[in-house]
């Protein structure tokens, strides 16, 4: 944390978490740089967004990407023609292993947003009003906490239907709470604050004290988390794929290719290994950003 | 004592809160947000008289504050509920099975608590080390890694390749034959010792490896890490910077000083990761075909099996308030500070 502490003492007031937002971001990019892991990380998230938008054009075999069957093919081991082998219903694993990686991330991206988007401003009103309000939020919050977040997506998916579009209402309806938790305990320290304060002072209408001071300030450490969940949400949504309660066949996902290849793992070994490489491969890198994210906006987590 | 004895009461009416929380919403998944729920409670193809009895049974044509009564006196009583696959009783299913996840999942946790501990502990004593960064990665990758896969890759190297452990199961079939496993607690392990039942013991033993290892790697990762942070925090304290300069070794330091004062935070993260590991023990025990409660969530998802669905989830989060109330409480016992709290 050397760098930090060499920016602040430059600055001479700032804590890292209030860097301004040049500088915090360029404080970003030194600490990425150094760090090999986190590098590696962002590398890997690179090349993860460029198949996502790229997909159809680097498969090989885009049509067998999206379900198209060949029958000729079934079940062939890893090759020049075929570097991830084929399915049982003759696709080639590498093409499918591209194609779902667009559906992995946008599912994950809007579960993700959509619990910062309901979880971010209760948060924020529970921690500025506090009283009644704040108790009343806090206790539902408290409620969906009670339960595993898979546990709750899983009885939620159960309730409506299986289906790619139920499991991500499910999950977001699960993560949301984490925000609200996070944002609030922030929005707490900030209502101390000189220029909430003077805000309050002035006249300034609570809603725009909340979405000018309070809620801006809670980007850093919303990021950090929203990092970190969208690994979670693709760990997630691809175990629901697995137990049948996610996408539905044909559609190319890594938890229900994981799911396909299960029968056959002795044999074609190949079948599952690659699927679950991806989803591997992507939470990782995910947490490893989140992880050097938070280290550099929270200082008090030692490293 | 007094002041302990209040916050042992304070924390149960809390967590029966929590439950009363967690029906209402099991209620409405389980009875409100079904367009038809006694269609669901009933399977499929029904004749019009059945389902107008579930439906006079659910009281779905009552306002919904008197379905939410009866639903709650019903779960109250026993009454989850029959499965509509084997036309059981709910509460029966989930008896038959959960010895057989918690079985696991305990297996597993005591896994991850033996060495994610001393992982957290050494890697904050050897800080910025190589082991360190190790320590890190390896955590990262515990929490990254899908338990379903690594079973399935576990499955592939052990298996397959080394021919070292069985495949899947939580014994072998020739077992009910040779040794049969008497059944006084449904935890084989506990079952087989006290009958001593050696052979089978060792059976159910090789058994249990490959899918304790799969569910501890979540924990590991994060019993580690945490671990790690909250030892850091101790060690940076005023009273460790006394004992140093007093010239107390390093070593006792470390072990008696900071740990002693590590433990409680770090038994606040090894209740929390059981929870997680709660849901764990489904994916895993569908790879290893273990036939505790995932299995019976699985079935009952392809079946279309609502009652015991929703007995599930019910049953499993009434679990997850377990845990974190004898947590809390744990740690009550162990930090004389929390009380005051």
């Amino acid at each position: 944390m050397q760098a930090a502490e060499w920016l602040n003492r430059r600055q001479g007031f700032a804590e890292p978490g209030e860097l301004r937002p040049r500088r915090q971001l360029a404080h970003v990019v030194y600490v990425i740089l150094r760090d090999p892991l986190a590098l590696f990380s962002v590398i890997i998230l690179t090349l993860f967004v460029l198949i996502a938008l790229f997909g159809p054009w680097l498969a090989p075999y885009p049509e067998q990407g999206y379900g198209k069957t060949n029958v000729a093919t079934r079940m062939l081991p890893m090759s020049p023609e075929h570097p991830f082998g084929t399915d049982r219903l003759g696709r080639d694993m590498l093409s499918r292993v591209i194609i779902a990686a667009q559906p992995a991330l946008v599912v994950s991206l809007v579960v993700v947003l959509i619990a910062v988007l309901i979880g971010a401003p209760l948060g924020a009103v529970a921690g500025y009003f506090g009283g009644r309000l704040d108790d009343l939020i806090m206790r539902v919050t408290d409620l969906f906490l009670a339960f595993p977040s898979l546990l709750l997506a899983m009885a939620i998916v159960a309730a409506l239907g299986p289906g790619l579009d139920h499991a991500a209402l499910a999950l977001a309806i699960s993560w949301w709470p984490w925000y609200t938790r996070l944002v609030r305990g922030m929005a707490l320290g900030l209502r101390q604050r000189y220029f909430v304060q003077a805000a309050q002072s002035i006249g300034v209408p609570a809603r725009v004290i909340i979405a000018r001071h309070i809620l801006p300030n809670c980007l850093s450490p919303i990021l950090v988390q929203a990092t970190v969940d969208i690994g979670t949400v693709i760990l997630a949504s691809s175990s629901l794929a697995f137990i049948g309660l996610g996408a539905q066949p044909p559609a190319p996902d890594w938890g229900l290719m994981v799911s396909e290849g299960r029968t056959f793992i002795l044999d074609e070994w190949w079948y599952s290994t690659f699927p679950g490489l991806a989803i591997f491969i992507s939470v990782l890198a995910f947490n490893l950003l989140g992880d050097t994210l938070r280290d550099i906006f929270d200082p008090r987590q030692y490293r | 004592m007094l002041r302990k004895l209040e916050y042992v009461i304070r924390r149960l009416a809390m967590s029966v809160l929590v439950l009363v929380g967690l029906s209402i919403i099991t209620f409405t998944l389980a009875r409100v947000v079904p367009s038809d729920p006694a269609a669901l409670f009933i399977g499929p193809h029904p004749n019009p008289d059945d389902l107008e009895r579930t439906r006079e049974k659910l009281g779905l044509n009552r306002p919904l504050p008197a379905q939410y009564a009866s639903y709650v006196s019903e779960m109250l009583q026993g009454d989850w509920g029959d499965s509509i696959a084997t036309k059981r009783p709910v509460l029966q299913e989930i008896g038959d099975r959960w010895a057989a996840s918690l079985e696991l999942l305990i297996v597993a946790m005591t896994f991850a608590v033996l060495v994610g501990v001393p992982l957290g502990v050494f890697s904050a004593r050897l800080q910025g080390s190589p082991f360190d960064v190790g320590v890190r990665v390896a955590s990262i990758v515990g929490v990254s890694l899908p338990a379903f896969w690594l079973g399935l890759l576990l499955q592939i190297i052990f298996f397959r390749n080394l021919h070292l452990l069985p495949l899947a199961g939580r014994f072998d079939t020739d077992l009910r034959f040779t040794n049969p496993i008497e059944m006084l607690t449904g935890f084989h392990l506990l079952d087989t010792v006290v009958t001593g039942n050696w052979v089978a013991f060792k059976d159910v033993a090789w058994h249990i490896v490959l899918p304790a290892l799969t569910l501890a790697a979540y924990p590991i990762g994060l019993i580690a890490r945490m671990t790690r942070a909250t030892m850091l925090e101790v060690l940076a304290q005023d009273y460790i910077r006394t004992a140093r300069a007093y010239g107390t070794p390093e070593s006792f330091v470390v072990y008696a000083y900071a740990l002693k004062n590590a433990i409680g935070p770090t038994l606040t993260v090894i209740g929390l990761t059981l929870a997680f590991a709660l849901t764990g023990t489904f994916f895993v025990e569908i790879v290893f075909n273990w036939p505790g409660l995932g299995m019976l969530t699985v079935h009952s998802l392809l079946n279309v099996d609502y009652p015991v669905i929703m007995g599930i989830t019910l049953f499993a989060a009434s679990g997850y308030v377990l845990i974190n109330l004898l947590v809390d409480l744990a740690q009550a016992w162990i930090d004389p500070r929390i009380s005051l709290g």
